[in-house]
């Protein structure tokens, strides 16, 4: 026994970094939404960086921790706190056992994540403890969260637990002991900032009205309320094609922004479908997708053209990146 | 290859910096960076340069003293404390951009109070008083680079 669900929050699931590989027999790849985070979040605790974490989106969960763990929070904040106190987030911090972990209102971001030292026994479907919602697959029995559930978690191994033994070296008389180092600048959004996305052009950008391509790029679009982790619906400028486009479903991906009929552009996120027939008028940069799913309903957005060599000069260096923070991090605890 | 700016930001840090000799080799680029203006003269024979080097590296010995004894005339009080860098990295005031800073000037710390954050290989170290007492000056700018043991904040005992 390890961890108890004393209140579940609004959505609070159990996610990797996706199921992939089954895209073709109609298995989508779900996983975090904000997959910088939770690679952040496993890092610190010494675990492999695609390790199952929770994902908890905008009202967080209640956790009693109930075996002494090194836990980390990254992501948006949620105002954290053990037994009453805050916890600073981006850093290894040492919960110990009977402990009360408590997430309240979002100050930024929606999506927090808790990984845990050792990492969360959960067994993995096609290769994944992702959960995928809408079909009951994998993660926690396939589902949210609930109330009085419990999560078993794995005893750690080799980084994690040495990093569990530096701090029980401590010996602090403190319910939960931090780090006193925090990993790098977060890409988080503010609540109300207008947040820019960068994207290249989709494959069907050219037959929209030139009208559409400057609104696109010019304009700026709420997120919808009915916004969800497949995808981000929003409003604002509707975007108009040359004439009606007869297409043959295909492949979308991470991050796809299709035009269906009515004008208001989706932008596909991790629980998106595997095929999608509107024409795509963009591709948002995969290192700004962790940006965007930080970005909470209701807030607006605006794009910003890039050319896909500088897309993917940011993805090597946004590796580059991480990879060295994982060095420096192991570093911290020789 | 690194980028211009890459290079010039570089060149900034090590002039900012007491390091007198830096280099930098990386696939195919390689940089050297020094600054020995005092010892350039090493070559001549004659026992003048000889004499001019010393003087001029005494002097910069006497400057550094005179410098870091004004910034202590100016408090002379015995009851000043300094807060020393335990490591070395870039100095933040506050723990992200935009937030508030950690202490202002004439604020109380105790000695757990964090004071500010040094940037060292991504990672942000926060630095703690370990005095009790009033914040009575700053040291160091948002961006600077600090260096182990450097007084980083000037603090009045109770």
């Amino acid at each position: 026994m390890s961890i108890k669900v004393l209140q579940p929050g609004l959505l609070t699931s159990m996610q990797d970094l996706g199921r992939y590989g089954y895209q073709k027999h109609g298995v989508i790849v779900s996983g975090a939404m904000d997959t910088y985070s939770l690679r952040i979040a496993n890092l610190l605790v010494g675990n492999q960086e695609g390790e199952g974490a929770l994902e908890m989106a905008l009202l967080g969960p209640s956790l009693q921790i109930e075996k002494d763990s090194l836990l980390a929070i990254t992501g948006g904040n949620l105002s954290p706190t053990v037994n009453g106190k805050t916890v600073p987030m981006w850093r290894p911090v040492y919960i110990k056992k009977g402990s009360v972990l408590q997430f309240g209102a979002c100050k930024s971001g929606c999506r927090s994540y808790l990984a845990i030292a050792g990492g969360y026994d959960i067994l993995e479907v096609m290769g994944s403890k992702s959960t995928y919602l809408r079909a009951g697959i994998g993660g926690f029995q396939g589902r949210a969260l609930q109330r009085g559930d419990v999560l078993e978690v794995k005893s750690p191994e080799g980084a994690s637990l040495e990093r569990v033994e530096y701090f029980k070296r401590k010996k602090s008389p403190e319910s939960f002991v931090p780090a006193s180092w925090y990993a790098g600048r977060k890409p988080i959004p503010q609540t109300l900032c207008l947040t820019t996305i960068r994207i290249t052009r989709g494959l069907q950008f050219k037959y929209f009205t030139s009208e559409s391509k400057s609104q696109l790029l010019n304009d700026s679009f709420q997120v919808a309320t009915q916004s969800d982790r497949m995808g981000y619906r929003l409003s604002g400028v509707t975007l108009q094609l040359e004439e009606p486009l007869e297409m043959i479903s295909e492949a979308v991906a991470l991050g796809t922004i299709q035009v269906p009929p009515d004008g208001n552009p989706i932008i596909l996120l991790a629980d998106r479908q595997t095929v999608g027939g509107y024409p795509k008028i963009g591709q948002v940069a995969l290192v700004d997708v962790p940006i965007l799913a930080q970005v909470r309903p209701g807030a607006a957005i605006r794009f910003q053209e890039i050319e896909l060599e500088e897309a993917e000069r940011l993805y090597i260096a946004r590796e580059n990146y991480i990879q060295e923070l994982e060095t420096a991090i192991r570093l911290k605890f020789l | 290859m690194l980028t211009f700016d890459e290079i010039k930001e570089i060149i900034r840090m090590v002039d900012q910096s007491s390091i007198q000799h830096f280099e930098l080799d990386q696939n195919d680029t390689q940089i050297v960076i020094g600054k020995y203006a005092v010892f350039s003269q090493k070559n001549t024979l004659s026992s003048e340069p000889d004499c001019v080097k010393e003087t001029v590296s005494q002097q910069s010995t006497v400057e550094e003293k005179q410098e870091s004894v004004k910034i202590l005339e100016g408090h002379e009080d015995s009851s000043l404390q300094k807060i020393i860098s335990p490591t070395v990295g870039t100095f933040y005031s506050a723990p992200e951009p935009g937030a508030d800073p950690f202490v202002k000037i004439g604020q109380q710390v105790n000695s757990s109070t964090v004071v500010c954050v040094l940037e060292a290989m991504k990672l942000f170290n926060e630095v703690e008083a370990g005095v009790n007492g009033e914040i009575v000056e700053i040291l160091f700018k948002d961006g600077e680079f600090v260096e182990y043991g450097a007084p980083l904040f000037l603090v009045k005992s109770e």
